[in-house]
């Protein structure tokens, strides 16, 4: 046979598969406080479980909120969460794990990854939340979180919009 | 190779509409046309289009590879030198491509030759890989034809391993990959929405967003309505539109993963012809090509046709019998090629294109486009097709 064994849409047309969001859809996560306990809890492979947490920092460097005085940072982290990185002006919350998610979903099995920053909400150093302020609850290793709380995180606003397409409109038709 | 008349089926117009087929008709005429099909044998589709396909694209990866390392042919393509190091870094880096569709002159006998690559912004894929699958399996079910009849056509099957397969070598894709097209082509948000759709299925996540709407934000990242950053971005739009436009210049030292990756800009070049020509003279699949100085009509037995044009835009021919046809356009401000004239069949007054799919580097499937004229355009219809 020459052709695709079935053929279906999921999102096009006035029938798709409806997926009703009364409340928001939860995802699967993995969130452990440090490289060691992920590796400790066996689930991924210690490089893996290095390389995800490495790539968490770099997130938490470039989307943590930075505060220009300890005071402000503190008055809004709390006590003994905040610090000043090395040969910096400004002060940022401490990093309290790392999050990854599963890819995807569907149920294809998926692979963990696009770890991400967590946070100790203040006052509770058992629970998680991510860089926005978003509760993930107090579990370690495999857990449930809000679908949204995987997604990536806002650095800075558009300063521009409009840079694509501008041809577009000049010449109405490209698709070939 | 035969055209057969048919009856179409007498809702196809609200199942159309049902199934998200926005553009089926074009000013009030049929685009999807089933009043009648092309019937193929197993022979003429493995032989004469899908091991071509499979080979001529093997071709051009290896031209590609050449062309980045060679500054006078990127300068004869007239791609902007500023991204000379992005196209390298993307193919070096292997950046996956989804899809291309290669437009063949074939007549059911001898070699297809092939008149170009559609390699970065193809369309007319919802039609060739759903509309024309749910066509066959009703006219079967009906009885019109024999449930042994078959169809060059597993490319939806192929996108949804091609979007997994993608999806597994890049850990940026456990973000959404954003699929974007132009406010004004409902053709082009029909193409976009349908490889969405695909994606979807294949277990990606996934968002739309008009090309207009995106943003550069103060870090140098793309990013959505919401600012969220846009890590992977597939775009249905010309790699030559984008390398002179205002946020181009930024794509480099972006972090965003763009589909179809830029090293595809070479292949959808039309001067890639005349390279294939130089590389592989007298290849049974190939017409024969070169540069041009400068814009001239064709002489008899040339096709004239500018570097950069999408939809037959701004191509002239002269037949070797003399007919002359001509499109216009506003593609006037790149290069041009010549091609020896190879003219489209013709069959009952249908001058009939074959559109032959690739997905990742696997030919898998066809699409046919019917004109009254000798140079196809995004108005010529598309009659599906079978094997029998």
């Amino acid at each position: 046979m020459k052709r695709s064994k079935t053929i279906s849409l999921a999102l096009m047309g006035v029938c798709p598969f409806v997926l009703t969001a009364c409340s928001e859809p939860e995802q699967e996560a993995l969130i452990y406080p440090s490289a060691q306990a992920c590796i400790d809890d066996g689930k991924l492979e210690a490089l893996k479980c290095e390389e995800e947490y490495a790539g968490a920092i770099k997130e938490h460097e470039r989307t943590a909120q930075k505060y220009t005085s300890y005071a402000d940072c503190v008055s809004n982290l709390g006590q003994g969460q905040c610090y000043q990185p090395q040969g910096s002006s400004y002060f940022m919350p401490l990093m309290a794990g790392y999050m990854m998610g599963r890819m995807g979903g569907m149920g294809m099995g998926g692979q963990w990854r696009g770890a991400s920053p967590v946070y100790h909400p203040q006052n509770d150093p058992n629970s998680w939340r991510t860089s926005d302020g978003r509760n993930l609850g107090s579990g370690q290793g495999r857990v449930m979180v809000p679908a949204s709380a995987t997604k990536p995180k806002i650095s800075a606003a558009a300063r521009s919009r409009g840079g694509f397409g501008s041809q577009g409109a000049a010449r109405s038709s490209w698709g070939s | 190779m035969k055209r057969i008349k048919c009856a179409p089926r007498p809702n196809w117009q609200s199942l159309a509409d049902q199934l998200g087929f926005r553009f089926h008709s074009i000013n009030n005429q049929p685009y999807w046309d089933e009043t009648a099909y092309y019937q193929f044998t197993l022979r003429q589709i493995e032989d004469d289009l899908e091991a071509p396909t499979a080979e001529l694209h093997q071709m051009c990866l290896a031209l590609v590879d050449q062309i980045l390392k060679d500054e006078l042919t990127l300068k004869q393509l007239c791609i902007p030198e500023m991204y000379w190091p992005y196209l390298a870094d993307s193919w070096r880096k292997k950046q996956p491509p989804i899809y291309g569709r290669m437009d063949f002159s074939y007549a059911g006998n001898g070699s297809a030759k092939l008149l170009e690559l559609n390699y970065d912004t193809p369309t007319s894929l919802y039609e060739a890989a759903f509309f024309q699958w749910v066509w066959m399996e009703d006219l079967i079910r009906s009885g019109q034809l024999p449930d042994t009849a078959d169809q060059f056509n597993s490319i939806q099957d192929a996108l949804i391993e091609r979007f997994k397969f993608i999806a597994s070598g890049n850990k940026k894709l456990s973000l959404p990959l954003y699929f974007s097209s132009v406010r004004v082509s409902i053709e082009d948000k029909g193409t976009t929405d349908y490889l969405r759709d695909v994606a979807h299925q294949a277990g990606l996540a996934t968002e739309y967003i008009a090309l207009e709407d995106i943003g550069l934000n103060a870090n140098g990242e793309f990013v959505d309505l919401a600012n969220y950053p846009i890590f992977n971005l597939f775009k249905l739009y010309p790699w030559e539109f984008i390398f002179n436009e205002r946020f181009g210049p930024f794509i480099p030292f972006s972090p965003t993963q763009f589909f179809e990756p830029a090293w595809k800009s070479i292949l959808s070049n039309k001067g890639i012809l005349p390279l294939l020509w130089q590389a592989y003279p007298g290849h049974p699949n190939l017409l024969a090509a070169d540069f041009l100085t400068e814009y001239a009509a064709p002489e008899a037995g040339w096709v004239v046709k500018p570097l950069l044009s999408r939809e037959g835009a701004n191509i002239s021919m002269r037949t070797q019998t003399g007919v002359v046809d001509s499109v216009g356009g506003p593609y006037t401000d790149s290069g041009w090629i010549r091609q020896a004239c190879h003219p489209l069949p013709n069959f009952d007054g249908n001058y009939a294109l074959v559109g032959s799919w690739i997905v990742g580097d696997e030919a898998v499937g066809i699409g046919i486009r019917e004109d009254a004229g000798l140079i196809t355009q995004d108005t010529s219809r598309f009659v599906p097709h079978v094997i029998v």
